[in-house]
């Protein structure tokens, strides 16, 4: 049975490691670079950015032959508890992908993200490192597995900014485990580490997470309007919801934007009923002008030409709309359609 | 009621079947994908109960049965703790196989880009940060069992080991110390030295029944299509799949493999000789343009005989037919296995290959085996198919001797062809004619009732029309289809019964006894 090591003691032990050389991934340039707007983002300070040449000589001083910063060197700034945090943090963003150049460097980058006595600052950008080394699937390969963990561990993080990150970073790789623990959450809102429209969102990156009859309940039933927008962007990859779609398009009293994005999961799901609904709800003038607009620009860009071309009371209809002074969204709507079916 | 399979009954019915003298078939039955189980369960609860079968089946020697669902998921899996399961549970088969080899490669693979740490002693195998290992280790593991067993995919292991970013160091240092122990490549043909047996691949099937009649189906161009017009006159090759898959060794394969198949008939100038058939486990979501979309981008070109269909009346019958190996939540497909169906001309089912990977050249030679062989199969399932067809015939000619006047004619003649209709071929393009003759039944029924003020025919032909309309055409029940028919014509009868008084007092005396008991 699999006895390996847990990456927590792994990230950690290994602090005060011989450091190993890695060649630098980036030029030094671009690093700076993007340091300064690394920097500025996260403490709003706007530290100073070493000018090329003192880059190079401070660079020479640390024993770099090509004029790079040493990662080693650099590492050893990130995690050194007596630097100052504008030193540390600039030192982090410095590692950029380097962090994966050794075993040593990235449990060294994982130690500053778990430490919960760390400065928010310093962990979020040992998270936007480690992240941005993942984007190279092939390179990161071999630390996905301890990266996921790690990742796991940050879930019950006291720091919400931090768990809700890892949370989204989880969801995105489809990890079953996190997706559990943002269903349970829904379910049970004691046990939830995010707010329901957060972890609607994160469940609907992937449509075999099974989020939705809970979706659907939240539908019905939302704890506030935006956890309602979310259940029904998760429920807009569910076939079984067309009927609802149906029902929320065709719902005057539902408000325009809510309408909007059940117009756009019905038009996914079932594009010919949609082209229906829209179409009455272009010749309904007891219609809000927003949603006949909406109706309109969906006939307009996905209706059945054979269809609406020879749909004379519609023609009729659009062309009045048209010509009209009413609501000016309405009007373009009305002139798109008539550009495309003249 | 049936009781709700939750994770607790689900761990109990393992533990259970673990413990029965027959282990393996309780344990292999729970690992169906069909199984009531898994119904509307999220895929990642699907992957946690199915590896715990998988753990259960390792507890003890692995029997030959189990092995096609162990290496299947070693072959198409791409979830890290069912793939740390399926290796773990290898390794308690008898003895290592080349054949093995070739799967565990697979895996190795597969995790090289997306290992993730497994816990296997505990449910679901999330990772607990103190015992856990990585799944790559437990397929490395299995290499190690496999000893002289792995020299077949000797090179495809050392470029791996020689890939510095692609595996842990502690996993490289494994792999290097497999490679240093295996013997030099004694095969000179390695792909037939690792090869699946064809009896872990493939079944044969021989279904006398001719397929679902009463499905319906819409292709890529959103033309509707009867199951006889797709099917009868000539050999088909059928696979399911859905355009939603988030394994890339399935459906998606599937489909690449379909697009080869129908480029090796067009160059032996073949197309038109066999069917080649895509159905979809989700038509409410993969719409016409998805399914040509989806085709088109893996090298299949879609047109008269070849088709990608989804399913618009008839599912329930489809999926007995082929038993398929599908489960659902909601109506998203939640776990498939990869199912491939060989058709012969009459659209009886002849073989199948599940679960592990499927060739196009072989399958081209099954069908081409099975087109020389196609006489002798149609007559010995001739004689069942004339009984079939004789049936209805035989309703038509009874109905046909009753006693009967010149209004009645047409009532007989409706309901006659009705009885006959459903069993001919490509019976599905006349259902303008079944609902004429219904009307000219019914109106017939109308005219009676409204003469002889007598109510139970018209009562009896109008509840069968609906029974045949709703339960039968629109939701394509078989059982609609007789039972609707059967009703219009029991009114048939009644209605001549109260035309002539003998069989009208033969009705009442009948009903009577039906109302009575």
């Amino acid at each position: 049975m699999a006895t390996a090591k847990s990456p927590k003691s792994k990230a950690t032990k290994s602090l005060k490691a011989p450091a190993k050389k890695v060649a630098a991934r980036k030029a030094p340039t671009q690093r700076g670079a993007s340091t300064s707007t690394g920097i500025k983002a996260i403490t709003g300070l706007g530290p100073k950015v070493p000018s090329k040449k003192i880059a190079a000589k401070k660079a020479a001083r640390k024993g770099t032959l090509d004029g790079s910063v040493d990662p080693n060197s650099l590492m050893a700034t990130a995690v050194d508890p007596g630097a100052k945090l504008n030193a540390r943090l600039n030192a982090i963003v410095k590692v950029g992908p380097d962090v994966i150049g050794s075993k040593q460097s990235f449990d060294q980058m994982c130690g500053i993200l778990m430490d919960q006595a760390a400065n928010p600052a310093l962990r979020g950008q040992a998270l936007s490192t480690i992240q941005a080394a993942a984007f190279d699937p092939v390179a990161f390969a071999k630390y996905r597995a301890q990266y996921l963990s790690v990742l796991r561990q940050l879930r019950t993080d006291p720091d919400p900014e931090v768990r809700q990150r890892v949370f989204g970073l989880l969801a995105r790789e489809q990890d079953s485990d996190t997706q559990s623990m943002l269903l349970e959450g829904l379910d049970d809102p004691s046990k939830a580490q995010l707010s329901p429209e957060k972890a609607l969102q994160l469940l609907s990156y992937d449509p075999h997470a099974g989020a939705y009859e809970v979706a659907k309940k939240i539908a019905n039933r939302p704890p506030n309007d935006l956890a309602r927008r979310e259940a029904l962007r998760v429920l807009a990859a569910d076939g079984n919801s067309v009927d609802l779609f149906a029902g929320v398009v065709s719902d005057k009293s539902e408000s325009t934007d809510v309408r909007q994005i059940a117009a756009s999961a019905l038009n996914h799901l079932a594009p010919r009923r949609m082209q229906e609904i829209a179409r009455t709800m272009a010749m309904d003038d007891s219609e809000s002008d927003d949603a006949r607009a909406v109706g309109l620009t969906a006939l307009a860009h996905f209706g059945e030409s054979s269809t609406l071309s020879s749909d004379e009371p519609l023609r009729e209809k659009v062309n009045s709309i048209s010509q009209s002074t009413g609501n000016m969204n309405l009007r373009t709507a009305a002139q798109g359609f008539k550009a495309r079916y003249s | 009621m049936a009781f709700p399979w939750t994770q607790g009954r689900f761990r109990d019915e393992v533990i259970a079947a673990g413990a029965l003298a027959k282990r393996s078939a309780g344990l292999l039955e729970l690992l169906q994908e069909s199984h009531p189980a898994y119904d509307e369960c999220s895929s990642a609860e699907v992957v946690r109960r199915r590896g715990l079968v998988l753990l259960a089946l390792g507890r003890e020697p692995l029997c030959e049965e189990a092995i096609p669902a162990v290496l299947e998921e070693l072959q198409t899996g791409h979830q890290p703790y069912l793939l740390a399961a399926a290796a773990h549970t290898l390794r308690t088969a008898s003895k290592p196989r080349h054949a093995y080899a070739g799967c565990l490669l697979r895996a190795l693979q597969t995790l090289a880009r997306r290992d993730d740490f497994v816990t296997l002693e505990t449910w679901s195998g999330v990772p607990a940060p103190s015992v856990s290992g990585s799944a790559c280790g437990e397929i490395l593991r299995a290499l190690e069992w496999m000893g002289p067993a792995a020299s077949g995919i000797r090179p495809e292991l050392a470029q791996l080991a020689g890939e510095s970013t692609l595996l842990a160091d502690d996993n490289r240092e494994s792999l290097e110390k497999i490679l240093a122990a295996l013997p030099g490549p004694r095969y000179a043909d390695v792909e037939a030295c690792c090869s699946l047996p064809l009896s872990w691949r493939r079944r044969e099937r021989a279904v006398a029944t001719v397929g679902p009649t009463s499905a319906r189906f819409e292709d890529q161009d959103g033309i509707s299509h009867a199951w006889n017009d797709l099917f009868v006159g000539r050999p088909s090759v059928v696979v399911f799949f859905y355009t939603r898959c988030d394994n890339e060794q399935k459906c998606s394969l599937t489909i690449a493999k379909l697009g080869r198949l129908q480029k090796l008939l067009e160059n032996e100038g073949r197309a038109s000789s066999v069917n080649l058939v895509a159905i979809t486990y989700d038509p409410e979501f993969d719409l016409p343009h998805r399914l040509r979309g989806y085709a088109e981008s893996r090298g299949v070109v879609p047109g008269e005989h070849c088709r990608l269909l989804r399913t618009m009346q008839g599912r329930k019958a489809l999926q007995d037919y082929f038993e398929l190996g599908v489960n659902f939540t909601g109506s998203l497909v939640n776990r498939h296995r990869i199912e491939v169906y060989v058709l012969d001309s009459d659209s009886r089912m002849r073989a199948t290959y599940q679960r592990l990977g499927w060739d196009p050249e072989e399958l081209w030679g099954e069908v081409q085996r099975m087109a020389k062989k196609a006489p002798t199969l149609e007559a010995a399932t001739e004689g069942a198919t004339t009984a079939a067809n004789a049936a209805p015939g035989l309703w038509a000619v009874l109905l046909a001797l009753l006693p009967k006047c010149p209004i009645c004619g047409a009532t007989y003649l409706s309901s006659s062809g009705l009885l006959a209709l459903p069993h001919l071929t490509g019976w599905g393009r006349f259902w303008p004619a079944i609902l004429v003759m219904l009307i000219l039944s019914l109106g017939g029924m109308t005219w009676v009732a409204r003469v002889r003020k007598t109510w139970w025919p018209l009562v009896c032909g109008s509840a069968g029309a609906a029974v045949l309309i709703g339960h039968g055409l629109i939701w394509g029940h078989q059982a609609g289809l007789v039972g609707g028919a059967a009703l219009v014509a029991l009114g048939s009868i009644l209605a001549v019964a109260a035309v002539n008084s003998r069989w009208k007092r033969w009705g009442h005396w009948a009903l009577r006894r039906a109302c009575a008991t």
